[in-house]
């Protein structure tokens, strides 16, 4: 197993070949696990529950990777991604009755939140990102990490859909030309 | 720019829903102002997914998950033995319309309710009193014999339900010994049809039935004494006659 490709992997995979999942867990455990732990904002549990499922996607899917369409770990962490939207969706439908709470939670994390970005000082996107202003930062973590569409981030900011729209592009914009600035 | 460009930024978060999202794929395909923002926007969107902080992984988590994904599978392969019921249960069902069905449930129970009834009237047969015998015609019976002159009785033709019968009733005749016998006699045109034989009592009654069949008719009753019952022929003097 230790020699296959990632793509070779992922076919092993489709074909339910058990040990082929296991490496690909070896390989990027930490990757994804790390990268749930965010999404999850710290907690332990839904990370775990939300790498179980990720794992268990991997292992149904019947996508496959092409490596001509970009790296294997975009595309790995579009399937982590999505899993874990679709996990804080279902988390929402059940817990929060209303898009005030939403607001409240979102207003509760501000803190942690800041607290895990001064730790991620030391890698270029949190570098690039830190240059763009505090509302472009809320405004982009709103929308990546914490799974908020267009309609409720504009209700939760209190701004047309068209507005939070622009201000995203322009603030994605902005974040790539930091980006290469931190690269060169 | 369409209306459709403006889903470009929900397409990349995700949130947009499974028809939408192919429709924006489709459309993208085709507009160049969205396949150029696209571009612009994915490196720093694929720049964000790095924006994370490395977490030591939980020994126990490779045992959570795969314990996890192959005890689901577990789950489905069992659950599809019930799946297969299901849809055997299902496929059954899909052969009987809802009249069908109900007419079968009908037809099962009226079934039952007369195999019930008809079992319950059997078992009460034998326990209800017989139709009342009907007396279709009597003969007076009287002595044809000087020393026993006190002999007489009745014969009485019964309808028994579907069955006729003969009830030859004596008395004043003394109970004969040893292998003597009354024996009755039907007379129809001068031939003599064996009726049956009996003996009386220490009274001098008696009485014999015999079964006539549905045409069966006579004009005369005798009884004789024989000396055996074996008889075919009366071969005794006669006692009493109609």
């Amino acid at each position: 197993m230790k020699e296959k490709t990632d793509a070779e992997l992922i076919n092993l995979v489709n074909q339910k070949y058990r040990p082929a999942l296991e490496e690909i867990y070896e390989r990027y455990i930490k990757l994804i696990y790390s990268y749930v732990y965010k999404f999850s904002n710290g907690n332990e549990e839904a990370a775990k529950e939300i790498v179980q499922l990720t794992f268990l996607r991997l292992w149904t899917t019947k996508s496959s990777y092409d490596p001509s369409k970009g790296k294997f770990i975009n595309w790995l962490l579009t399937i982590v991604r999505s899993v874990c939207i679709d996990h804080i969706r279902k988390e929402k439908k059940h817990a929060l009755p209303n898009h005030h709470y939403d607001t409240d939670r979102t207003l509760d994390m501000a803190d942690p939140e800041d607290q895990l970005e001064e730790m991620l000082q030391d890698t270029e996107i949190s570098k690039a990102k830190n240059r763009l202003s505090a509302t472009q930062r809320r405004l982009i973590n709103l929308l990546y990490w914490q799974g908020y569409s267009l309609t409720e981030i504009a209700e939760m900011e209190n701004a047309p859909v068209g507005t939070i729209k622009s201000r995203l592009h322009q603030s994605l914009k902005q974040l790539k030309k930091h980006l290469e600035l931190e690269g060169s | 720019m369409e209306r459709e460009c403006e889903n470009l930024l929900s397409y990349m978060a995700g949130t947009l829903n499974e028809i939408d999202k192919e429709r924006f794929e489709a459309h993208l395909k085709q507009c160049e102002a969205c396949m150029k923002e696209y571009e612009e926007l994915s490196d720093s969107w694929e720049a964000l997914q790095f924006d994370f902080e490395e977490q030591e992984v939980p020994e126990t988590l490779k045992a959570e998950v795969f314990d996890f994904v192959f005890g689901e599978e577990q789950k489905e392969e069992k659950t599809t033995i019930k799946d297969r019921l299901k849809v055997w249960g299902v496929s059954l069902k899909k052969q009987f319309t809802p009249l069908s069905a109900s007419l079968v449930i009908i037809l099962f129970a009226i079934t039952s309710v007369l195999t019930y009834t008809n079992v319950q009237s059997a078992n009460e047969q034998p326990t209800t009193p017989n139709q009342p015998a009907e007396i279709m015609d009597s003969l007076n019976l009287t002595s044809a014999n000087g020393q026993m002159s006190n002999a007489g009785g009745y014969a009485y033709i019964v309808q028994e339900e579907k069955t006729k019968k003969l009830v030859v009733h004596v008395n004043g005749l003394p109970k004969l010994k040893g292998s003597q016998i009354y024996q009755v006699w039907l007379l129809k045109d001068g031939e003599r049809l064996n009726a049956g034989i009996f003996n009386t009592n220490e009274s001098g009654s008696g009485v014999l039935t015999y079964a006539l069949s549905e045409k069966e008719v006579f004009d005369q009753i005798g009884i004789t004494v024989e000396p055996d019952r074996d008889n075919t022929e009366p071969e005794g003097k006669k006692v009493v006659g109609s």
